[in-house]
C-alpha cells in the first residue's frame, strides 16, 4: 500500500520516545486492569445500539431521501425531454404551415396580378375605342366647320372685291364675273 | 529525574471510570464515555439530516448523505452486489472509528481507538464475521480459499500454511494498525509538548525561543493526525470489506 511507509514511520517515530520516556508499560497493555475488559463489554452494547439505529432507522431513511431525489431528477429530465420533443414537433409543423401559406399566398398574388392586368388591358382598349370615336367625330366637325367657314367667306369676298373695284375703277362689275374670278383664286 | 513523572506521555491512555459512582459500580470507563459521545454524534447527525429531508440538502443533510454515499460506494466497489447486506455494519464501524479518532484529537478527550483491547475486539469480530460468512456461503468449500487456483501441486504444501498464517494474522494486523497509529500520534504530541516544558524549565529565556520548534512540530502533527484519523477509519472499513469480499467470492 502507498500509505505503508508513512504509517510505519509514524509508528516508529511515535512509539520510540514514548518507550524511552516512560520506560515502563503502556496502560493499553495492562490486561490485569478490569477496566480494560469492561470497556469492551460496554463498547459491544453501545455499538449494538448504534448498529440497530443505523440499520433500522438512519440509513434506510437517508437512502430513501437520496433515491427520491434521484428519481425526482430522472422524472424532471424525462419531462423536459418530452417537452423538448413536443416543442420540436410544433416547430416543424409551424415551419410547414408557414411554407404552405407562403406558397398559397404567392399563387393568390399571381392570380390577382393577372386579373388586374387583364382588367386594365380591357379598360384601356375600351377607352382607346372611345377616344378614336371622339377624334373621328371631332375631325368631321372640324371639316364641316371649315366648309361652313369657307362658304361664309364667299359673299364677304364678293362684297369687298366689288367695293375695291368700285373705288379703283369707278365702275360696277357684275357679281357673276367676281364670283367666277374668286372661285378661280380660292380653288 | 523530576520531570519524568510530570510528563508522563502514557498517562493519557489510562482508563478511569466515568459517570461518577454509578459508572464506577458498573465499570463504565472514560473510554466508554467517548464511545457514547461518538454514537450520540452519529445519531444526532442523522436526526438533523432527517428532520428536513430537503430535495436540496443543507449542510448537515449533505454531510450525512455524503458519508452514506461514500461508504455505500466503498461497499459496492469492494464487496460487490452481495455487500448490500453488510452495508449497515460497515457504516457503523466506519462512522464509529472515524468519530472516535477525531474526538480523541481534542484536548482532555480520550481516544478509545488507542486501546488495543478495543481495536482487537473490533478486529476479532470482523475476522469471525468474515469467516462465518465464508462458511455460510461455501460450506466446507471455504477451505479452498487456502489453495489459490493455478498453483502447481508441489507448491501447495508450502503455500497452504502461508495462506493460513496470513489469514490468521488478519485480525492482528487490523487491530495493531489502528491502535499503533492512534497511540503513536498521541504519544508524539505529548512528547513534543513535554520537550517544550523541558526546554523552558531547563534553559529559561533561550528555552522559550527554542520551544517554538516542538510547537511548530505539534502544529504540523495536528494536521497529520486529522489525516490519520480519517485514513485509519477508512483503512479499517476497506479491509473489512476486502475480507468479506474474500469470504463471499474466494479471491
Amino acid at each position: 500500500m502507498r500509505r505503508a511507509p508513512i504509517l510505519y514511520l509514524s509508528i516508529a517515530v511515535g512509539t520510540m520516545p514514548a518507550i524511552a520516556m516512560a520506560g515502563s508499560k503502556l496502560p493499553q497493555m495492562d490486561f490485569a486492569d478490569p477496566l480494560t475488559g469492561a470497556q469492551v463489554v460496554w463498547m459491544a452494547i453501545i455499538m449494538l445500539v448504534l448498529y440497530f439505529l443505523m440499520a433500522r432507522w438512519a440509513l434506510p431513511q437517508i437512502g430513501g431521501v437520496i433515491e427520491k431525489r434521484v428519481s425526482h431528477i430522472a422524472n424532471d429530465l424525462e419531462t423536459a425531454r418530452q417537452a423538448k420533443a413536443k416543442a420540436e414537433h410544433a416547430v416543424t409543423e409551424l415551419n410547414l404551415a408557414i411554407r404552405n401559406a407562403r406558397e398559397s399566398s404567392q399563387s393568390a398574388i399571381a392570380d390577382a396580378v393577372k386579373a388586374a392586368k387583364e382588367r386594365a388591358r380591357a379598360q384601356s382598349a375600351e377607352l382607346n375605342a372611345k377616344l378614336d370615336d371622339q377624334i373621328e367625330q371631332a375631325e368631321s366637325d372640324i371639316k364641316a366647320a371649315q366648309a361652313q367657314a369657307v362658304a361664309a367667306l364667299a359673299p364677304v369676298a364678293r362684297e369687298v372685291t366689288s367695293s375695291l373695284l368700285m373705288r379703283l375703277t369707278g365702275e360696277e362689275v357684275s357679281a357673276e364675273r367676281i364670283d367666277r374670278t374668286l372661285a378661280l383664286v380660292v380653288a | 529525574m523530576a520531570q519524568e513523572s510530570a510528563i508522563n506521555a502514557l498517562g493519557q491512555f489510562q482508563l478511569t471510570t466515568g459517570f461518577g459512582p454509578v459508572g464506577r459500580l458498573v465499570e463504565f470507563t472514560n473510554s466508554n464515555e467517548m464511545m457514547l459521545l461518538a454514537a450520540a454524534i452519529i445519531t444526532l447527525l442523522f436526526a438533523t439530516a432527517l428532520r428536513h429531508r430537503a430535495m436540496v440538502p443543507g449542510r448537515m443533510q449533505g454531510l450525512a448523505e455524503m458519508s452514506y454515499e461514500f461508504v455505500h460506494q466503498m461497499v459496492d466497489d469492494t464487496i460487490g452486489h452481495e455487500g448490500r447486506r453488510f452495508f449497515p455494519f460497515i457504516f457503523t464501524l466506519f462512522a464509529f472509528i472515524l468519530v472516535g479518532n477525531i474526538l480523541g484529537l481534542f484536548p482532555y478527550f480520550f481516544a478509545f481507538t488507542s486501546h488495543i483491547a478495543v481495536t482487537g475486539a473490533l478486529a476479532l469480530f470482523v475476522f469471525l464475521l468474515s469467516t462465518a460468512v465464508g462458511f455460510w456461503y461455501h460450506g466446507l468449500g471455504f477451505f479452498k480459499f487456502f489453495s489459490p487456483p493455478g498453483v502447481p501441486g508441489w507448491l501447495l504444501p508450502l503455500l497452504i500454511p502461508i495462506e493460513i498464517v496470513s489469514f490468521l494474522s488478519r485480525p492482528i494486523s487490523l487491530s495493531v494498525r489502528l491502535f499503533a497509529n492512534i497511540t503513536a500520534g498521541h504519544v508524539m504530541w505529548e512528547v513534543f509538548a513535554g520537550f517544550m516544558i523541558m526546554l523552558v524549565t531547563g534553559l529559561g529565556a533561550v528555552g522559550v525561543v527554542a520551544a517554538i520548534i516542538p510547537l511548530g512540530l505539534n502544529v504540523a502533527l495536528t494536521a497529520l493526525e486529522f489525516l490519520v484519523a480519517f485514513l485509519q477509519a477508512y483503512v479499517f472499513a476497506v479491509l473489512t470489506c476486502l475480507y468479506l469480499h474474500d469470504a463471499i467470492h474466494l479471491h
